[in-house]
């Protein structure tokens, strides 16, 4: 009886063992694939993933491995030799290049789509638009209740993003001129997060890119003026976005290391093909503009 | 009041405190068979996950977590097992002795996402295997590697003298009478130990959080040095970064309810190979 | 006593080999024995080693009454970069207080019912249960939190938005009471039976025998096993991060999202450039974390040690 136990407790635990080693053994020999490892910016996780999974099933030699982090992770990971490409929704900054080439990397910039980071509020809430001096004082804490910047009398509830994301990067110097933002912004690890909370939370308010404002279903998006005099614009106007009239809008981008070969390169060009770009604007976010699309083409077969 | 109605409202209240205990795992557990057991089918087991993580099944992280296991289990068990049964036959009772017992224990209460430091600052960057699936096994081997030396110490003390004087008596070394006479009996304690560890390795997230693990892949990892998707990350992931899971869809609690079945199963069978071993053997 | 006697003879089989031979191996597995310990022991050093060799350059530049006792925790500010851990211990406090104030006394409720009242069927079902409990992976608790018991506090309470530090509290306390009933449980069943016999001889009911001699009793047990619990909530990473909107707020009111160290380290850590301040920083949380934990731990142990020796 005891000795029976034992063989099956033994059994038991190397059957696991060998599952995972039997498993590893044989997936590396079953699937030739080459890797490209990608890490980066939470907003374009939905994305990319989408991307990768097309990707992969339109030809059977390259797979794509897609984690988040921020778009702060991705570029740290890209300048110490960690993953093949850094997905930002910001542009490196100038630091970050020294310290790429300081390292012997060289960053290739590649934008791959348009976003229009999209100002939520609560289904309920009655605020008919935001100038980018009255979003400052909400995130810097000056504002504390709708009704300071027009709306009702409500408590704010103030959503961010956390401080490796490309997102709050962006945000922070597109609005809030290089000033803190307030300890009481919850700093979420995800647009999802945000968008989500935004829509429990009646005097909530929050920034994410256009793909997750799109999805959202008790929450609405403001339209934002860049001062008193100028027209107000929403993310979701097409025209605003591509000819950056609309505030908030930015690329979003792939950083190689060095002009992509090989299988990175092929995945760049899946990235930057026609059936990529229209994976980009299924996913909510903006193709990019015919001549940047012919542009990011060159600068990969350069 | 009276004592005895004063006793009785007492124990009223302690049986108010086991039946709130009761419920909270009930609740628990309920919600999550309750969301995701329409997900549950053999699709889902094998399916790897579709459109951003928020449809298609679960094969890839599952496959993740297994090879997880598998690392973890290479490393820990002949490590805990042949630390424990130095610190119980060979190691001379004194200073030395209590020294590692209060190492043992501290290493235990060592919160989960300092071991994520430590595989950061080691695995990955100082030896060089990158975010990988190596880094995160041998973060949890190092983590789990506590429970596992406390288990198999207390399975190998419980063996009473008398079998190791019997055999040392007949002439065997020290290292026979340990292998043939003292380990067999304290198997059933070891393997306990050993299969909470797994459990505890399976379902743990924050250390592999900082040492590997990755949002999504098409494909299962190549090698040791490729990174993985795991089920607990995968549940944090989908419930965290889509909009859907967020609100709470199949995938997340489908994905939550396989990794419940998983560790809720390991601790199952540890909790019953114990009952048994306690009822065989009263020394 | 019942040994099965044919194990007892594979200890002839040494005598078929030469004797020499034998005692040639035996220092081997001896020697790997003691180098294999010595691995898994030093993993304990590698751990403080690690977090304190990398957290020195944050606290040499900060300086470390800045780090410890600073009330602002703002690493990214293109301003000035603050480095005040104030702000997260009280987010770990905070969250571990309330979870305590709601773990201690159903845990010890429990206990009791548990090791002295309920019916030994009921026993026998209940205690591995809560073992169950405590098996749970802490993801699955975050999500229970994340989805369903902040939307539960929402209402109850009439907020805005439910992920507040109560709520991680709530889920913490559940995590908690599994690990202080298993360790509580012992310590009252260790009690030995003649203190019991010689209370009800005096004619004590079963509460009076209870609150007056099984419990002081089992005290520093009990005591122990509380301690051995509320680290675990100190050290919870993924509940917490998912229960409650993490803030950097100095602030002990429940109705607040707060920041703890365990999760600012999970959602910092990374974007670090290796040998950064804010790198560096953060090694540092989880050195003061490692060293909260080594305190609670020895303490733990003191008192386990005098309660062991009352009753062996």
């Amino acid at each position: 009886m005891q000795k029976k136990m034992i063989i099956i407790g033994i059994v038991a635990v190397l059957v696991l063992a060998a599952v995972g080693a039997a498993a590893l053994l044989g997936g590396g020999s079953a699937q030739q694939r080459t890797t490209v490892t990608e890490q980066g910016s939470d907003t374009m996780l939905e994305l990319m993933t989408s991307l990768a999974e097309e990707f992969y099933h339109s030809q059977d030699s390259v797979q794509v491995d897609v984690t988040g982090g921020g778009s702060g992770v991705g570029i740290e990971a890209l300048i110490r030799g960690n993953v093949d490409i850094a997905q930002a929704s910001r542009a490196m900054k100038v630091s970050e290049i020294a310290s790429a080439h300081a390292n012997g990397t060289d960053p290739v910039e590649f934008s791959v789509a348009i976003d229009g980071i999209a100002l939520i509020v609560n289904q309920g809430n009655g605020i008919t638009g935001l100038t980018i001096e009255q979003l400052k004082g909400i995130y810097n804490g000056t504002y504390t209740n709708w009704n300071q910047v027009g709306g009702a009398d409500q408590a704010i509830t103030v959503f961010g993003r956390q401080s490796t994301s490309g997102t709050y990067e962006f945000f922070k110097e597109a609005v809030m001129d290089k000033e803190d933002f307030s300890p009481a912004v919850s700093p979420e690890t995800g647009n999802a997060a945000i968008t989500v909370k935004v829509q429990q939370t009646a005097g909530g308010i929050g920034y994410v890119g256009i793909g997750y404002a799109m999805q959202a279903t008790n929450a609405k998006i403001v339209p934002l003026q860049a001062d008193d005099e100028a027209p107000a614009y929403m993310p979701t106007d097409e025209d605003a976005v591509y000819n950056k009239s609309y505030p908030l809008a930015r690329d979003l981008y792939l950083y190689t290391d060095g002009t992509p070969d090989g299988a990175v390169k092929q995945w760049m060009e899946y990235v930057l093909s026609d059936e990529g770009q229209n994976i980009v604007a299924e996913a909510g976010f903006y193709k990019l503009d015919p001549d940047s699309l012919q542009a990011m083409r060159d600068r990969l077969n350069a | 009041m009276s004592r005895r109605s004063r006793e009785k409202l007492y124990f009223a209240l302690f049986r108010g405190c086991g039946a709130l205990v009761v419920m909270a795992l009930v609740t628990i557990i309920a919600y999550m068979l309750i969301g995701g057991i329409g997900a549950i089918d053999l699709d889902f087991l094998t399916e790897p996950p579709r459109a951003s993580n928020t449809r298609g099944g679960i094969f890839t992280p599952l496959i993740g977590t297994l090879y997880l296991m598998g690392i973890v289990a290479a490393f820990a068990i002949p490590v805990g097992v042949l630390s424990a049964v130095y610190l119980v036959e060979y190691q001379k009772q004194g200073r030395m002795a209590s020294f590692w017992r209060i190492v043992v224990a501290n290493l235990a209460g060592v919160p989960s996402i300092v071991y994520g430091l430590l595989g950061l600052g080691l695995f990955v960057y100082f030896l060089g295997f990158g975010r990988s699936l190596l880094a995160s096994g041998l973060t949890l081997g190092v983590l789990v590697l506590p429970i596992i030396i406390a288990a198999a110490r207390e399975a190998i003390q419980a063996v009473p003298p008398s079998v190791r004087e019997a055999s040392l008596a007949l002439g065997a070394t020290k290292w026979q009478t340990v292998r043939h006479h003292v380990l067999p009996y304290a198997m059933p304690g070891i393997l306990t130990g050993v299969i909470l560890s797994l459990s505890r390795a399976a379902g743990e997230t924050a250390p592999i959080l900082l040492t590997g693990v990755a949002f999504y892949m098409s494909g299962t990892p190549g090698s040791v040095f490729s990174q993985f998707m795991a089920l607990p990350y995968h549940i944090y992931a989908v419930a965290t970064q889509t909009i859907s899971g967020m609100s709470g869809n199949l995938m997340v609690y489908g994905s939550a309810l396989a990794l419940l079945a998983l560790v809720i199963g390991m601790n199952i069978v540890a909790i019953v190979i114990r009952k048994r071993y306690r009822e065989k053997y009263r020394w | 006593m019942n040994i099965d006697l044919s194990n007892m003879t594979k200890g002839l089989r040494p005598f078929r080999a030469r004797p020499g031979a034998r005692r040639e191996l035996e220092g081997l597995p001896r020697a790997l024995l003691l180098i294999i310990t010595l691995i898994s022991a030093s993993t304990l050093l590698m751990v403080a080693g690690f977090l304190i060799f990398n957290s020195v350059p944050a606290f040499r530049s900060i300086g470390l009454a800045e780090m410890l006792l600073g009330t602002s925790w703002d690493p990214t500010s293109h301003i000035r970069a603050a480095f005040g851990m104030l702000p997260l211990l009280a987010g770990t406090f905070l969250v571990s207080i309330l979870a305590s104030l709601i773990a201690i006394p159903v845990g010890i409720g429990c206990t009791i019912y548990l090791a002295e009242i309920a019916h030994p069927r009921v026993r026998a079902f209940l205690k591995p249960a809560i073992e169950l409990l405590a098996g749970i992976p802490s993801v699955v608790y975050g999500l229970f939190a994340l989805l369903i018991l902040q939307d539960w506090l929402a209402g109850i309470f009439g907020l805005s938005s439910g992920y507040v530090a109560l709520n991680g509290g709530i889920i913490l306390a559940v995590m908690m009471v599994p690990i202080m009933v298993t360790l509580s449980e012992d310590a009252i069943a260790s009690v030995p039976r003649e203190l019991r016999e010689a209370a009800y001889a005096l004619g004590a009911t079963r509460w009076e025998t209870m609150r007056s001699v099984v419990l002081p009793a089992a005290l520093s047990g009990i005591v122990a096993a509380i301690i051995l619990s509320i680290m675990r909530a100190v050290g919870e990473t993924m509940a917490v991060l998912m229960a409650v909107s993490q803030t950097p707020l100095l602030t002990l009111d429940p109705f607040s999202g707060v920041q703890t160290m365990t999760a600012t380290i999970a959602i910092e850590m990374g974007e670090t450039a290796v040998g950064s301040i804010h790198y560096s920083a953060l090694f540092a949380v989880g050195t003061v974390l490692f060293i909260i934990t080594l305190i609670m731990n020895t303490i733990a142990d003191l008192v386990m040690r005098r309660f062991s020796e009352a009753y062996q």
